[in-house]
């Protein structure tokens, strides 16, 4: 590892209330099993297949923007835990 | 005793030497010692007892002889295994000789079971101890949750182990935060920092979807903290949902029995814990084309019963509105993509025969069978209640094959 300069990820914070992938696609999962319930309306049909579509897209978009954020865990004198950046290169540091 | 001032009676002169108990013991004890410094001796185990001050006490024994054997707390300390009563064992160490006593004794340094190395036997002996405690049963299992946001990895900071996880984890696409417990995962000592971590996680990020524990391959000696009992201890009273890694495929640890989850390797951890993204798109394509084929069943009921209406001449309202809803069927299906057109026009043949059913139930076919749907003739709106139609009133009435027109008389009930 001598002489290897070691890059610091930024961390990235997860925004509150940032839309889960799960919740989307339990929405989509729901709307699926009321239109093949057949007990809908026409009109209720249709609006349940427009917020599918909705329920869709987020889905796709939140597949193509997850990422993995890592952060190294240090232990404090008082017996708990501290964040600390995780340098990419450490996991070679072998 | 006849007191002689030390000296032996006249006739047992010769030319043996006169000793005390004490000289004569003590040259015994030279002898032995010096000669039975460094021994292995193989014999079968019993009069075994594990003394509160640590020391183990015991007798070696074959079918002729018998041997006192001694293994003191510190050796005791570092051995893996249980000794056992009427095990057969190879032991190494030197002939002590206890004065006071005029005994001797083997001084046990170093035991090794017979017939399988002191680790696998460590390894049964363990895991039959926390097996009939119940503690690898599968109602303990926690399952891992289907969408885990944040995840811990318990492994050493410089291991290919670590590198690996964090390049399977990036490539599985979850939207996940991984925090790295960085601990030391071989040698003496490590059991106890292993089962640590894993407590502090459990005490200060009780959030923790899951972690993941474990080191890649090395020896079983390498791997060996993940065979104690304070580790598999730790995992199996973890809250958080553990996932065990530990080496190569063919290892299997305690650790891999007290897990919720056992993955062969760190690798395979890393890919259990985390959903998939082709997997997951695939989920979503799925549900895609089921809505599609919901959608596409709509559109074809809908347009059979226009173009039915439409046939039939009813009048221009309904109609507007039924055209309205295949409108925004239409619209919809552009929306979805083409992969899923594709599957519709696969499904062509079945939505047909489907839409048939569907007609077959429609109020154009309950016509046929002599029933009629009357309507206001200046609204066309389907008269439901008499009141609705006063004397005078001009009404329209559809039966199965054309339409009727007539003006309500003022009798019966229409002034209700």
């Amino acid at each position: 590892m001598a002489g290897k300069q070691k890059e610091q990820e930024p961390v990235k914070k997860q925004p509150e209330g940032r839309q889960s992938f799960e919740d989307a696609l339990k929405k989509l999962e729901d709307v699926v099993r009321e239109l093949e319930g057949g007990d809908l309306s026409l009109d209720d049909a249709l609006a349940r297949c427009e917020s599918g579509m909705e329920a869709c897209k987020l889905c796709y978009k939140l597949l193509e923007e997850a990422e993995v954020r890592v952060k190294k865990l240090i232990e404090s004198d008082d017996g708990g835990i501290r964040e600390e950046p995780f340098a990419e290169t450490e996991g070679e540091d072998f | 005793m006849r007191d002689s001032g030390g000296r032996p009676p006249e006739e047992l002169i010769g030319d043996a030497p006169l000793l005390s108990v004490s000289q004569l013991t003590a040259q015994i004890r030279k002898q032995l010692e010096n000669q039975f410094a460094d021994v292995w001796v193989v014999g079968e185990i019993s009069n075994l007892k594990y003394h509160q001050s640590g020391h183990v006490y015991f007798t070696l024994k074959d079918n002729a002889a018998q041997l006192s054997a001694v293994m003191w707390r510190t050796v005791a300390a570092r051995l893996r295994f249980t000794l056992e009563h009427g095990m057969e064992v190879f032991a190494f160490g030197r002939i002590t000789v206890y004065e006071p006593q005029g005994k001797y004794q083997l001084s046990v340094s170093r035991i090794m079971p017979k017939g399988m190395g002191a680790l696998q036997l460590a390894f049964t002996q363990l895991l039959e101890k926390l097996r009939a405690e119940g503690l690898f049963e599968a109602a303990r299992k926690k399952p891992l949750p289907e969408f885990p946001r944040r995840i811990a990895i318990v492994t050493s900071p410089t291991g290919a182990a670590l590198r690996d996880m964090l390049r399977i984890l990036k490539s599985r696409g979850a939207d996940l935060d991984v925090f790295i417990y960085p601990v030391r995962v071989q040698g003496d000592g490590a059991a106890p920092l292993i089962a640590a971590a894993i407590e502090r996680l459990n005490k200060n990020m009780p959030e923790l979807d899951a972690m993941i524990v474990g080191r890649g391959g090395g020896s079983l000696e390498d791997l060996w903290p993940f065979n104690e009992e304070i580790v598999a201890r730790a995992i199996a009273a973890s809250r958080i949902p553990v996932v065990s890694g530990v080496g190569h495929e063919i290892d299997v640890t305690i650790s891999d029995y007290a897990a919720d989850v056992r993955a062969a390797t760190p690798t395979e951890a890393a890919a259990i814990v985390t959903p998939d993204r082709i997997e997951l798109g695939r989920r979503v394509d799925n549900l895609r084309s089921r809505m599609g084929r919901q959608l596409s069943w709509r559109l074809e009921a809908a347009r059979q019963r226009v173009d039915a209406l439409a046939e039939r001449g009813v009048s221009q309202r309904p109609l507007e509105m039924i055209q309205r809803h295949v409108q925004r069927v239409d619209d919809l299906e552009t929306r979805l993509s083409g992969s899923i057109r594709l599957s519709l026009k696969q499904n062509r043949a079945k939505l047909d025969s489907l839409a048939a059913r569907l007609d077959a139930l429609s109020p154009l076919r309950i016509l046929d069978r002599g029933y009629s749907i009357t309507t206001l003739a200046d609204t066309g709106k389907v008269i439901r209640d008499a009141s609705e139609a006063p004397a005078g009133t001009l009404i329209r009435t559809r039966v199965s094959s054309g339409q009727i027109s007539s003006r309500v008389e003022p009798s019966g009930d229409g002034g209700k």
